[in-house]
């Protein structure tokens, strides 16, 4: 078979297709729907993003404070092994430190999961107060 | 690109790429139109990609063609059952078997070959863009077409 016949058999080939306006409007619902998971998928993003950077604030906070409270809690560990007695005492003297840190370390990571949390969560609600009133 | 705008695009495109998805699929309208949603929508969700808008025409084609032999890979083609062909449609039955000779012959051609003659000949590509639209070499464009046409030429005296 000829070019020319090939071209012309390809041309004249005009199938019925279905409505335009019904694959427009068909396409212009998905289009939506895909605009709107991108959306959302977006400020999923930001909340994570605003979530972490206020675990890392509270996180410095919380460590800004163990660093000005660790002389009175080390004074205050030291005047109870004053007053307690040799052994405990002793084990207060080698574990003094550790004890100090082990709370603070488990304050802080507390501290900042919980502000994690609730940041997620506020952020949660607004975008689903935005999407429930899209309109000023 | 916005929606309004790929939108723009889409309605100027959106006829060729059923018509060429059509053949493709060898009459099967619903197929085609579902394949054709399945690319506007890969189209738009990786629209960011596309750099110059001129080149959007063979962009989705580009995109058409992956999406039929992606589902190709995943659906094992099945035997039509023959006597769905006369129930009656929406179509007349003059339209539905207007090309059921060429339908027949192109479903007995291979995927590469059926789709190298379709954008040849149908849209009108040149060789390097067929192989840049099927990401192989012009060497094997040219082959499939060759092959490609002496099959339909034998299937057509067949028919």
């Amino acid at each position: 078979m000829e070019d020319d016949k090939l071209k012309s058999l390809f041309c004249d080939y005009q199938p019925r297709l279905t409505s335009d306006n019904n694959f427009m409007a068909n396409l212009g619902k998905q289009l939506m729907t895909v605009d709107l998971v991108k959306s959302q998928l977006k400020n999923q993003q930001r909340s994570r993003r605003f979530a972490a950077l206020a675990a890392v604030a509270t996180g410095f906070v919380m460590g800004v404070i163990s660093t000005l409270c660790y002389p009175i809690l080390t004074e205050f560990i030291h005047s109870a092994a004053m007053s307690s007695s040799a052994v405990i005492a002793n084990l207060i003297e080698t574990y003094g430190d550790v004890s100090i840190w082990i709370p603070i370390c488990v304050i802080t990571m507390a501290a900042s999961y919980v502000a994690y949390d609730i940041t997620l969560l506020a952020t949660a609600n607004q975008n689903s107060f935005d999407r429930q009133h899209p309109f000023p | 690109m916005n929606r309004s705008q790929f939108t723009r695009h889409v309605e100027r495109h959106q006829r060729a790429v059923r018509r060429f998805l059509t053949a493709l699929c060898c009459g099967d309208s619903a197929l085609a139109d579902d394949l054709a949603q399945d690319t506007f929508i890969k189209a738009y969700l990786n629209c960011n990609e596309l750099k110059e808008e001129n080149k959007f025409q063979a962009w989705i084609f580009r995109i058409a063609y992956n999406t039929f032999v992606s589902n190709q890979r995943r659906f094992k083609p099945y035997e039509p059952i023959e006597e769905a062909y006369y129930i009656a449609g929406n179509d007349s039955a003059e339209e539905s078997f207007r090309y059921q000779d060429l339908y027949d012959c192109l479903k007995k051609l291979s995927d590469k070959e059926r789709y190298s003659l379709l954008l040849f000949y149908m849209q009108g590509y040149s060789i390097d863009e067929i192989s840049e639209i099927t990401e192989t070499t012009t060497d094997a464009v040219k082959q499939r077409l060759s092959r490609g046409r002496q099959h339909l030429k034998i299937l057509m005296e067949r028919n």
